[in-house]
């Protein structure tokens, strides 16, 4: 059965797709991060420019490609980040 | 024979602080406990008053977009992934050039145009390790550091 996967969303990211939570459909918990990312990406077309330079963090610490993802876990688009 | 650069062998001193706003003054630095500094940087980063209004530039630099004037910008940190993410990178930094204690201060929220959103302090024997990190730090900072900002257009 497939569910949900809320993913954080900050600043020109949050913009561009007008919130500042993204709901992914059809998840299949424990889900490799790379395939949430192409989820994530053709669900809402409005990240696609900034996906190249995107990470996933995984209750707050980055996750490699190959990183698996439960469910409840809180899970943060990091892209476009622009300190100083 | 080679000569090795002398390096801090020593764990340096790391203060990280985020702040609300614009920074006012920087945080009193070195530390009293550090009394071999012969070197001391204070590197301030300041918003500018004007932005590029779409895309930055093209492949090769050029510029595409007309600068635009903006109130400031709003910056977004991800707490406490933000302030672990710099101890981190002052850390690898610290050690990585051999410096005496680094410094860092950022703000989130509103930082108008003039105003100081960045502070990097930092302290080592000789000026060299220090100048290098203040660059690099920055550099890695735009990469790792999860910090957001949005211009907030006039």
């Amino acid at each position: 059965m497939s569910d949900q996967c809320k993913v954080l969303v900050f600043g020109p990211q949050a913009i561009q797709l007008g919130e500042a939570v993204a709901s992914v459909s059809g998840v299949e918990f424990p889900i490799q991060a790379s395939e949430l990312l192409e989820k994530l990406s053709a669900q809402f077309p409005a990240l696609q420019p900034s996906m190249g330079v995107s990470r996933l963090a995984v209750n707050q610490e980055y996750v490699a490609v190959d990183g698996m993802i439960q469910a409840g876990d809180e899970v943060a688009l990091i892209g476009l980040i622009s300190g100083g | 024979m080679v000569e090795v650069p002398e390096r801090n062998v020593k764990a340096p001193d790391i203060q990280v602080r985020l702040t609300e706003g614009p920074i006012e003054s920087p945080h009193l630095f070195p530390p009293a406990d550090i009394p071999v500094a012969g070197a001391v940087l204070l590197f301030r980063g300041v918003v500018r008053p004007h932005e590029v209004t779409v895309d930055r530039s093209s492949d090769d630099g050029e510029l595409l977009s007309p600068e635009a004037s903006i109130d400031g910008l709003e910056y977004q940190v991800y707490e406490p992934m933000t302030t672990r993410e710099l101890v981190r990178l002052a850390e690898q930094q610290g050690r990585k050039h051999g410096v005496l204690a680094v410094d860092v201060e950022h703000s989130h929220g509103l930082v108008a145009g003039g105003e100081c959103s960045f502070v990097l302090q930092v302290a080592g024997k000789h000026r060299g390790e220090a100048i290098a990190l203040v660059d690099e730090f920055i550099i890695e900072m735009k990469r790792q550091v999860p910090i957001w900002k949005v211009p907030r257009w006039t």
